[in-house]
Formats: structure tokens, C-alpha cells, sequence
């Protein structure tokens, strides 16, 4: 058969012909064109029809949680990772001027400014006590130039709902929760297996949050003691009770 | 009401380190990257590895993103060659692989997965294509990509992915007859 004969099958098949007239005429005149028509249909036909594959809401978080622990890894944030290299000697000078700031502290402390030494203090300082399971460094908007560029690549992940054009799911839950005045949440009265998941996750004095409509499941649990607008929410897979995310 | 940011913008953010402009991208393609991974590979666990390589890669090279193609094309792009590398190391380690109408890890996402789940015989056919021959009619016939895209996504002419379509049919078809 030639070569035309072929592509001109395959496309009738497919149905992106603009004018099938030729090929039909071919496909009922000649039994090889029929054959090859018929294989190419019975084929499209048995594809198309099939639907997408889904993540499920459990491979989902496990693919954000693995993702960002990789991305986390000091072997990433050595090289293009999560420091930008165009950054690096902005970070090395506000180092510099860190250093100098510190220096300048230790002078001033010593003919009484107190004050000045608490303000420098503020702007030049690393949070490096802060990092959590969710926290990466937001290097964005030349804060270098602020000298807070220096942070380190893990330092905690500070950013507000209003800093993303698009959220989350774990943002969205997490600014329900902060939403909803304690008395009015929709908690659990946990269950045993709960209760243990909890206490394996480290999550003791938590309570289990619910009535959503996203990552239903995953178990969240906010702390109990703590001011509900500011307390950390922590997203736990309940197979494993593994904490995949918390939103600070 | 703002309109939401273009490819080039998204991606030049996360180049900035805007890692909500990533997850942004994330959330607009980790679906479908999963679902071409899932029927080139045919294993839900080694799809979900290749996804997250995917945007590992998408994530490292954001910066080579020029925008000479839509993001998602390049992003499939990525997204296939992960799965030629899954392949051949898989090849290597010469391990069964747990079918992708079965996930014993989650079963109580089964019937999200059912509904998605191709017949055995026809992803037994799909296994024994060439590799390139079933990147194209994954791209093509199962997730509905225009010949131009598909010829973007694998690099190569439209011609070859015509050939790849035309060729792999016809072998899925004597596949699927012979059951």
C-alpha cells in the first residue's frame, strides 16, 4: 500500500479529515484499506473513552510532603534549589553588614544604647529558631538588599494569604480554622485510634478540626491551649500518623 | 478583579523564590502530569515518584523556562522523559509492578481509582509498545492532546508523531485481537 493511502486511513480513523470522500471511497473499494481502518477505529475508540487517573487526596499530600522534603535537602538548597545563585552575594554582604551592625551593638551597649541595639537587633537578625516541617526560605522581592536576605534556606515560611495569588489547600483549611472562634468549631470528640495518632504524632493537647470540603483525609489538629488565630495547624495522615504539613 | 498571572509570569516568580507561584503551577498540572506518567509507566506508586521528579526538575529549572511553548507543554515534556528514565532503570531492576487498577496502599481511594483504571488487556498492549509508541498514544489517544502539542511535547516532528500514532495503534490493535 502507498505510503499515502496510510496517512490518509490513519487520519479518516481519527476523524480530523476536513474531506473524508477520498478515504471512504478507499476504505469500501479496497479490503487492506477496510482492515487497517477498522484496527485504527476499534483502537481510538477503546482510548478515548477512557477517563483521567486522579491523584487521590492521600497521593496528593504524600507528593507535596516528599516534594518539599527534597526540595529541603541541603544537597538541593546547595545548588539551584531554594537559594537563587544571583542571591548569593547579596547574602554574603548582608552578612557583612550584619556582622558590622552586631559589632556596632557591642559598641554603642557600651556608652548606653540600649535602644538602638534592640532596633538593629531587629533588622538584621536570623530566625533560625523557627523552622518547622513547612518552613522554606522565601527569597523573593530583593530582601537581600534589606539585609534580611542572609536568611538561611530553611528559615520559616512567613507568608500571609494575602502573598499568594493562589492558596493552597493546607492555607485554605488553616485560615478556616483561624476563622472560626472556638466555640464554634466543628471538632471531634476524638475516637481511640485518633487519640493515639495524636500522641505518636507528638501532637498531645491537640484537637482534631473537621467540616471540610479538601484533604478530608487527613486529620487536622490545632493545639488547645493556644490563641486559635496564630496556632500552627498540622495536617496528619492517619495510615501512618505521619504529620505531612503544618501551616504556621 | 485581578487576572490570574500568565506562564511566563508564574514561573519567573518562582525563579524569584515565590514558592507559592510553584504551587501554583503545581496545582494547575500535577493532575494530569500523574495521569500521563501513570499510563506510560502503568504502576500508581512509580507514576507518583516520576510526578514528583517532574516538578523537582520543573522546580531546579524554572530558570531555562523561556516561554516558547505553553508551561504545561514544557512541563509534559519533562514529565514524559521522567518516565523514559523510569523505564529503562526499571527494565534494569526487571520487577513486577503493581498493576494500576490496584493501589494497596490507599484502598479507600478504590473507586477513584477503578473509574481511571485501564483494562488489564489493554494495558498489557500498552507494556509491550515501544516506549515511543506509547508516549504518543498516551499523549494523543488517552489524554487527548493536539498533534502539534504532542509533537512539542516529545520533540519531534509532526510527521513522527503521526508515523508513532499510525504504527502503535496498529500494534495495539493485533494486541488487543489476540485476546
Amino acid at each position: 500500500m502507498h505510503q499515502h493511502d496510510l496517512d490518509l486511513i490513519a487520519e479518516y480513523a481519527a476523524g480530523t479529515l476536513g474531506d473524508d470522500t477520498e478515504a471512504r471511497a478507499r476504505v469500501a473499494s479496497c479490503q487492506t484499506c477496510a482492515q487497517e481502518f477498522n484496527a485504527q477505529s476499534s483502537v481510538l475508540a477503546e482510548l478515548s473513552g477512557i477517563e483521567p487517573a486522579l491523584l487521590t487526596e492521600h497521593e496528593r499530600a504524600r507528593l507535596h510532603r516528599d516534594l518539599w522534603t527534597e526540595l529541603r535537602s541541603p544537597a538541593d538548597t546547595a545548588s539551584s534549589g531554594l537559594v537563587n545563585p544571583r542571591w548569593r552575594s547579596w547574602a554574603f554582604g548582608a552578612a557583612a553588614l550584619i556582622v558590622v551592625a552586631v559589632a556596632l551593638v557591642g559598641v554603642m551597649e557600651n556608652f548606653g544604647g540600649g535602644d538602638a541595639a534592640e532596633t538593629v537587633g531587629e533588622a538584621g537578625a536570623l530566625d533560625a529558631d523557627s523552622r518547622t516541617t513547612s518552613g522554606y526560605a522565601r527569597t523573593g522581592d530583593n530582601t537581600a538588599e534589606d539585609g534580611e536576605g542572609a536568611e538561611e534556606a530553611l528559615a520559616p515560611d512567613t507568608t500571609t494569604a494575602a502573598d499568594s495569588s493562589e492558596d493552597t489547600p493546607y492555607l485554605l483549611i488553616a485560615r478556616e480554622v483561624r476563622q472560626q472562634p472556638k466555640s464554634e468549631a466543628d471538632t471531634l470528640s476524638i475516637d481511640e485510634a485518633q487519640s493515639e495518632c495524636l500522641e505518636e504524632s507528638g501532637l498531645v493537647e491537640h484537637e482534631l478540626v473537621t467540616g471540610f470540603e479538601t484533604l478530608t483525609e487527613l486529620l487536622v489538629a490545632v493545639p488547645i491551649a493556644a490563641d486559635r488565630e496564630v496556632a500552627p495547624v498540622s495536617f496528619i495522615d492517619p495510615e501512618n500518623c505521619d504529620v505531612v504539613h503544618i501551616e504556621e | 478583579m485581578t487576572t490570574p498571572p500568565t506562564d511566563i509570569e508564574l514561573v519567573g516568580r518562582v525563579v524569584s523564590g515565590d514558592h507559592g507561584a510553584f504551587d501554583t503551577i503545581m496545582l494547575r498540572h500535577e493532575d494530569r502530569v500523574f495521569s500521563v506518567c501513570l499510563r506510560i509507566i502503568g504502576d500508581r506508586d512509580r507514576a507518583l515518584d516520576a510526578t514528583q521528579e517532574t516538578f523537582l526538575t520543573v522546580f531546579r529549572k524554572a530558570g531555562q523556562f523561556k516561554g516558547d511553548s505553553a508551561l504545561g507543554t514544557w512541563i509534559y515534556r519533562i514529565a514524559v522523559n521522567t518516565c523514559y528514565d523510569q523505564l529503562r532503570k526499571a527494565k534494569r531492576r526487571r520487577t513486577d509492578p503493581i498493576p494500576d487498577h490496584l493501589d494497596p496502599v490507599d484502598p479507600s481511594a478504590e473507586s477513584a481509582i477503578d473509574s481511571a483504571a485501564l483494562r488489564p488487556e489493554i494495558r498489557a498492549a500498552l507494556d509491550k509498545l515501544p516506549t515511543d509508541f506509547r508516549a504518543a498514544i498516551v499523549l494523543s489517544d488517552i489524554e487527548g492532546m493536539s498533534m502539534a502539542e504532542v509533537a512539542q511535547v516529545l520533540g519531534v516532528p509532526a510527521g513522527t508523531v503521526k508515523s508513532r500514532l499510525f504504527r502503535g495503534r496498529r500494534l495495539l490493535a493485533e494486541q488487543l485481537g489476540a485476546h
